[in-house]
């Protein structure tokens, strides 16, 4: 799909990051108003490595997979 | 020039599919067979072979503006990834198929991506099972479970 701008290293590695901040903040390992925005900061990188696609990277047309390559081959 | 061109194959899903469009009288898609038969299989769970016999089914291979044969297409979705005419080597088939199979730039489609999906469903429930429970967490992870089921019943259409 030409909007997804996130190489697979990239998906994973926020998928995993999601999990970690949201185990921190509702897990109670991380307490007070940082506990809180872990406990939902979380679902950001999560809910962008889900999709392929990340807004801000959008924003400033930065990408870290290969742009979608054109058909080859002359039918 | 470019033709590229959505797929008008009315059953072509989610996953990814190698169209082969031949011709009985070619000796190209002859000799092409048996490596095309032979890779397809290796990849069966992740990409699906269409063949087109551009003798019988002319409008069907016209529309997919294939003007020779032996025309290998691939689509990811009904997207067209890649189009290339004359025979191919069993390497080369093997590479393309493989193409299809991760994505051109090693994205994870298919039944990679519905594991990924998966495994972050069943964290995430279990996580918010776990500690708590946390509802938002087991919503969340459920929305996911939601979105896979939904990906591999579409896929297998």
């Amino acid at each position: 799909m030409k909007f997804i701008n996130e190489a697979g290293w990239d998906r994973i590695a926020r998928i995993a990051l999601g999990i970690v901040l949201l185990a921190l903040g509702w897990g109670g390992v991380v307490d007070g108003a940082l506990g809180t925005v872990f406990q939902y900061l979380g679902f950001v990188p999560l809910a962008t490595g889900l999709m392929g696609w990340c807004p801000l990277y959008a924003v400033f047309g930065f990408r870290t997979n290969e742009a979608e390559r054109a058909p080859a081959g002359v039918a | 020039m470019e033709h590229s061109t959505r797929a008008p194959v009315d059953d072509i899903g989610a996953k990814p599919t190698m169209v082969m469009i031949w011709a009985p009288s070619c000796s190209d898609c002859r000799a092409m067979r048996p490596a095309l038969v032979e890779v397809s299989k290796s990849f069966e769970d992740q990409v699906d072979l269409r063949w087109i016999d551009a003798s019988t089914s002319r409008e069907v291979a016209q529309s997919m503006k294939a003007m020779a044969t032996p025309t290998l297409i691939g689509f990811r979705g009904e997207e067209e990834a890649f189009r290339f005419v004359g025979r191919r080597t069993a390497g080369e088939l093997h590479d393309l198929f493989d193409s299809l199979a991760t994505g051109a730039d090693g994205q994870p489609v298919g039944r990679q991506l519905r594991v990924i999906r998966g495994v972050t469903a069943a964290a995430l429930i279990g996580l918010g099972l776990a500690i708590g429970p946390a509802w938002p967490l087991v919503i969340a992870g459920s929305a996911v479970a939601s979105w896979v089921v939904i990906d591999t019943v579409k896929s297998r259409r």
